[in-house]
């Protein structure tokens, strides 16, 4: 064993180990890979949406409720505009509201939780409790008065997610916490005058790390999910292009009425993957970074 | 005819990082109204022989080969209807660690009464919680707590009312698995105790089994001592303590420093036991053996008696009973 | 610490909550930059009585804390406002199709956890088996549906495919039954859709959420040691296992009382069933405040009962509780 000399480079060394490590284990689960691929394909393809598709979807291309054609292959919606082309589109908003409101929940709960959990005392107390009570107030209902009261965007969901499930990640990140803040090394750490701070971000988070990726994969899933909810029952923004704004006009202009299942199938079915991927990916991760866990509460 | 014999089993483990060979040729005997120990470090295999004399492997495990008799007929055939009539009736088990072997959303009484009504089922309740209490008298646990759940009781009185429990259908053997590891200095004195009073009283055949040498000292006539899924050595209990004749069972009893005697350097073996996926094809223990030799890297040695009722499984048994020093 | 200070700790939560959520609502119309008065009283569909009546009663005329106070008499006298949308007050408004929600996430909770355990315990003692990945695999996509969307797929299969069972409404409309029986039918067949909808996509988070404690459990010394007594496998998976298993899960399972409700509110939408999930629909379309309001003080009001139903529930069957 070579001896190092230089501690910083033994950490990014280890860290690599640790990656390898961890990359051998995840590839030997299979639903894990399928998870994987699927959501990579997702994000292909909301990148390349411009590319693929062959019409503009916010500009009316052919007659309205058209039937699948050879031109138009999922047909046209009410407007006359390209279904293919808005399912694409539809992949870029419905990925960004998903990661936008699973950062948020998990940057702004893993905050609360640090210091819940460090600083003990009045402050946990305080924050427990109101995290408490946030894990009661009913998400759907929540969200529909927010957006109700905000008007009808994207970001307005994206907050309103935000504000609630936070709690369930705060809830994970303190017991966390708890655990580790009996450990020797905090006590070394603070016997040679580590600045709370210090000892927060660089002793603590580092072990909370696992617990906040499958996190966020899992609130990326339930963003998109309810992202498409929400704009199905007509909160998200109209004039925004996404699956669940699909599927509003979907069923508020009849679709299945006029039997048209290549309009309500296909974006229903891009929502199901995603979610499907981000499921799978979680479930293994879960399985090989956290083999205690059992699942983090508010957010389904 | 032995109450057990135990012939050339193998038990494997199935899991995704290879198949283990948890159990690879052991073999082993109990007389009627003895008491054996199975002595080994942590891994050997000793407890996979436990669970495998009862048919309770978890679902990824299986018996490979061998035979168990059990008073002439053979377990390893039987179905598992047949062994729910074999199990706790007539071979019985006392977990390692007590705290756990109870269920704790259950009274502890309620859980002897169901033991007791699955293989007494013409029995009324009342009459099975009524051995029930006489039971935990016997252990020595006060008949009133009867009425308690498992985390109402302490860990010396857990263990106690799972050996009670274990004893509830009058088996003929009773296995237990390190029952004195979790426990405090004294408590293990008395648990003792109480294994021992409970031997005599019941003519109860035992299987202990456990890493700790000196605990067989106390109870067993018989040792036997595993390693790397092996059975090493075999033998009465004064005979393997005064003479014996495996480098492991050497290096085991070396461990203990001893209060008489001169003051020894305590011995033990560098090294670790092998990697039961893929067993050397030689003797186990040749990569730690102080005496080891080509022939023992080459075939591994079978377990034989060289003395009568003592068996092992070693080339240089000689040189091993010769060269130990008894502490006196 | 015993049953009955846990209960009561418990309800001191649900009461600060419901306080903090009331609150809320109370709020949230104030802190626009719109009069509350438009948002709350005035509008056309209103008559002037009753609009002078809510001005009065809700004292919007007056300083924000008269507000609070009135508005906190009014709720413990029922008066939740009155509906621009329906002409009536919105407590009736919500206390008619209430029920109806009821029955319907009732029915559908009752059958999807059975199911779910059944599935859980089976896929947990058959752990790692194909039965097990396979039906692992089926339910976590199916859990994966968004509600609306499996709807309007069986809304297209039978209205317009194979049109067996009615796709809206909670009965006929039109329709009068004289048989009771008849009348019992009528509502099952109506229910049919919905509640395989919503069934179909709780069922696997619940047996999931079984399955991983199961097998947690099933690795206990106890297990082992129930079926060294010699129980039939049977007895050793329900009797000791499923019943540990049971206390986990039912925690988990009252965090996700917020997305069965959620279900319920997207299921009773697609299928303009009747009841107060399609009522927010409803209100949110048409702008109608005080309806939305009321709705979500009375959702809350149906989480917090379910959460504080299955706290003391919980708290009466784990032993170690109760006897502290």
């Amino acid at each position: 064993m070579v001896k190092n000399q230089n501690p910083e480079l033994s950490r990014i060394q280890h860290f690599r180990e640790e990656i390898s490590e961890f990359w051998k284990s995840y590839r030997r689960s299979k639903l894990g890979l399928a998870g994987l691929v699927l959501f990579l394909f997702f994000v292909a393809v909301a990148f390349a949406a411009p590319l693929i598709a062959p019409y503009d979807p916010f500009s009316r291309v052919g007659p309205p409720f058209g039937a699948p054609s050879l031109s138009h292959i999922l047909g046209t919606n009410d407007a006359g505009q390209d279904i293919f082309s808005e399912l694409l589109y539809g992949t870029r908003t419905s990925l960004l509201v998903g990661i936008s409101a699973a950062l948020i929940v998990s940057a702004f709960g893993t905050i609360v939780g640090l210091v819940a959990g460090y600083f003990g005392g009045i402050i946990e107390n305080t924050l427990m409790r109101i995290t408490d009570i946030f894990l009661l107030v009913p998400d759907l209902p929540f969200i529909m008065i927010l957006a109700l009261y905000l008007g009808p965007s994207v970001w307005n969901i994206v907050l309103a997610i935000g504000i609630l499930w936070w709690s369930g990640t705060a809830r994970v990140i303190r017991s966390i916490v708890l655990t580790i803040k009996e450990e020797p090394f905090i006590e070394a750490a603070k016997a040679i005058g580590a600045s709370n701070r210090h000892i927060m971000l660089s002793e603590i988070l580092p072990h909370t790390i696992p617990v906040i990726i499958v996190g966020v994969i899992r609130f990326t899933g339930f963003g998109v999910l309810y992202e498409a909810g929400l704009s199905f029952l007509g909160l998200g923004d109209p004039t925004a292009k996404s699956w669940g704004t699909m599927l509003h006009f979907a069923q508020a202009r009849g679709a299945f009425l006029r039997g048209m299942w290549w309009w309500f199938f296909p974006p229903g079915l891009c929502i199901s993957l995603t979610i499907i991927s981000f499921t799978l990916i979680s479930f293994s991760l879960d399985r090989i970074l956290n083999p205690k866990m059992r699942g983090m509460g508010r957010g389904g | 005819m032995a109450l057990i014999e135990i012939k050339q089993l193998k038990t494997s483990y199935f899991t995704p990082e290879g198949t283990v060979k948890a159990i690879d040729g052991v073999s082993l005997k109990l007389e009627k109204g003895h008491a054996l120990g199975l002595v080994g470090e942590s891994g050997c295999g000793k407890t996979t022989v436990a669970l495998s004399s009862m048919k309770l492997l978890p679902s990824n495990a299986r018996i490979t080969g061998g035979d168990i008799m059990f008073d002439g007929e053979n377990l390893v055939t039987k179905t598992d209807e047949e062994m729910n009539q074999i199990r706790w009736k007539r071979i019985s088990l006392v977990f390692q660690g007590a705290m756990n072997a109870l269920n704790p959303v259950f009274k502890v009484g309620d859980q002897i009464v169901e033991a007791i009504m699955t293989h007494n089922r013409n029995m009324a309740k009342s009459e099975a919680t009524k051995r029930t209490r006489e039971l935990l008298e016997l252990v020595g646990v006060d008949s009133s707590r009867a009425q308690d759940y498992p985390h109402e009781f302490s860990g010396g009185m857990k263990q106690r009312a799972v050996i009670a429990m274990a004893l509830s259908c009058d088996p003929d053997v009773l296995v237990a698995d390190e029952p004195t590891t979790a426990l405090d200095v004294i408590t293990q004195g008395r648990i003792l105790a109480l294994i021992r009073e409970l031997q005599a009283k019941l003519e109860l055949s035992l299987i202990v089994i456990t890493h700790d040498l000196s605990l067989t000292a106390e109870i067993c006539s018989e040792i036997a001592i595993m390693y790397a899924a092996k059975i090493v050595e075999f033998g009465k209990t004064k005979d393997i303590y005064d003479e014996p004749m495996h480098p492991y069972t050497n290096a085991l009893l070396s461990a203990f420093p001893s209060i008489l005697g001169p003051i020894r350097k305590m011995e033990t073996l560098a090294g670790f036991p092998p990697d039961l996926r893929n067993p050397p094809s030689g003797c186990r223990l040749f990569p730690r053996c102080p005496y080891a030799e080509d022939r023992c890297k080459e075939k591994e040695p079978e377990l034989e008696e060289v003395t009568r009722g003592h068996f092992v499984a070693c080339y240089n048994w000689g040189q091993v009973k010769q060269l130990w020093k008894k502490p006196s | 610490m015993g049953t009955a200070s846990f209960i009561m700790k418990k309800a001191v939560v649900m009461l600060v909550t419901f306080y903090v959520i009331s609150t809320l609502i109370f709020l949230i119309p104030r802190l626009t930059p719109v009069d509350p008065k438009s948002l709350l009283a005035d509008n056309p569909r209103i008559p002037e009585s009753i609009r002078q009546d809510l001005i009065a009663s809700f004292g919007l005329n007056k300083p924000i804390l008269d507000q609070y106070a009135s508005f906190y008499a009014n709720l413990f006298r029922g008066n939740l406002g009155y509906s621009f949308l329906y002409r009536d007050p919105v407590l009736t408004i919500l206390l008619t199709r209430l029920p109806w929600t009821i029955l319907l996430l009732g029915t559908s909770t009752a059958i999807f956890i059975t199911l779910g355990i059944v599935i859980g315990v089976f896929q947990a003692s058959r752990y790692g088996s194909k039965f097990d990945v396979a039906t692992l695999v089926a339910s976590l996509a199916a859990s994966s549906f968004p509600f609306f969307w499996v709807g309007m797929i069986f809304i297209y299969l039978f209205a317009f495919v194979v049109p067996i069972f009615p796709t809206f409404g909670a009965t006929s409309s039109g329709l009068v039954f004289a048989d009771p029986l008849d009348l019992l039918k009528d509502i099952c067949w109506h229910l049919a859709l919905p509640v395989i909808t919503i069934v179909i996509v709780n069922i696997s988070r619940y047996s999931f959420y079984l399955r991983n404690i199961m097998v947690g459990v099933l690795s206990e010394d106890y297990i082992i040691t129930a079926k060294a007594k010699g129980l039939s496998n049977n007895k050793v998976l329900f009797k000791h296992g499923l019943r540990n298993a049971m206390l986990p899960t039912m925690t988990m399972m009252a965090m996700d009382f917020g997305f069965i409700l959620a279900g319920g509110i997207f299921v009773e939408t697609v299928f303009s069933y009747p009841g107060v999930g399609s009522l927010a629909y409803e209100a949110i379309l048409n702008a109608d405040y005080p309806l939305m309001n009321g709705e979500f003080i009375l959702l809350s009001v149906v989480i917090l009962v379910a959460n504080f139903t299955a706290d003391a529930l919980y708290s009466v069957l784990d032993p170690r509780i109760r006897k502290g």
